[in-house]
């Protein structure tokens, strides 16, 4: 995204900049929306829990298919 | 260990930067990781290709190490916002945790890191444009997540039917019973409010390369 777009923001934006921007926002809000669903981000999840909830950093696959 | 996980979504960025660092432990590592998890892995892919001379990491990899990231990030509860910003300092945590993987898949190649920790860090390779660009959209979504707990519920729909869905103003008004100028001044009043939130130094700092 064009940065000086961002700042502006907290500056006056012709329509057009302010139509460009939405347009960004509401693509950012569609592919977040739609990232959630993935199912990777799932699985990763569940590591995650996984090594929030032991002592040490051992609970990733990579190691379990090592061992 | 508890972590607790609050009913609705809280804004990272900002409570990161409040001086009790203990409200990292009240943000929700699962909305941080379903708003982040784009950049993690662009970054972790990135960071990889870097250390490996343009291999490319697995699938399962690529969530190891993004796991191995929010889940450092949480427990560490380290991160100080005066020092760096958020999209350095987890840069640093992907780094070195790929810099670890590499060393246990091949450790003949990787002897000279000592300290993977120290020499990870030191090693950090520069940011890709597809990590640049995803966290930016990150930032965007962050941004909408603080503009909903700022603004009263309905506001928010009508600006998210007609800002973020594309839904023509006169149909939205319709469809809620509103009259069109309630809902053409709503999405005026909630773009103010975005911009303000927008403006703020938390999203300008990290917002730019």
């Amino acid at each position: 995204m064009n940065d000086a777009l961002f700042k502006k923001l907290g500056e006056d934006m012709s329509l057009e900049e302010e139509a460009e921007f939405t347009r960004r926002l509401a693509a950012a809000y569609r592919e977040q929306e739609a990232g959630e669903q993935r199912p990777e981000v799932e699985r990763i999840a569940r590591l995650v829990r996984e090594l929030l909830s032991e002592p040490a950093q051992t609970a990733t696959r990579g190691d379990r298919g090592a061992q | 260990m508890v972590y607790p996980l609050p009913e609705t979504p809280v804004s990272l960025l900002m409570r990161l930067r409040e001086e009790d660092r203990q409200a990292v432990w009240q943000v929700s590592w699962r909305r941080f990781l379903e708003l982040y998890h784009g950049p993690l892995t662009a970054m972790a892919a990135g960071i990889y290709r870097h250390h490996t001379g343009g291999a490319l990491p697995s699938q399962e990899v690529l969530e190891d190490v993004v796991a191995q990231v929010v889940a450092e990030f949480f427990k560490r509860n380290q991160y100080d916002p005066h020092r760096g910003r958020l999209r350095t300092y987890l840069r640093m945590l992907a780094n070195a945790r790929v810099v670890d993987f590499l060393r246990r898949q091949r450790p003949l190649d990787h002897v000279s890191l000592e300290n993977s920790e120290t020499a990870a860090m030191e090693t950090v390779p520069d940011e890709t444009p597809e990590e640049s660009r995803t966290f930016q959209q990150s930032l965007l979504a962050t941004l909408i997540e603080d503009l909903r707990e700022t603004v009263p519920l309905r506001q928010f729909q009508i600006f998210e039917m007609v800002k973020l869905h594309g839904m023509p103003p006169g149909r939205v008004a319709e469809e809620l019973g509103a009259s069109r100028g309630v809902v053409d001044n709503t999405v005026y009043k909630v773009m103010q409010r975005l911009r303000e939130i927008a403006a703020a130094p938390e999203y300008q700092s990290e917002y730019y390369l």
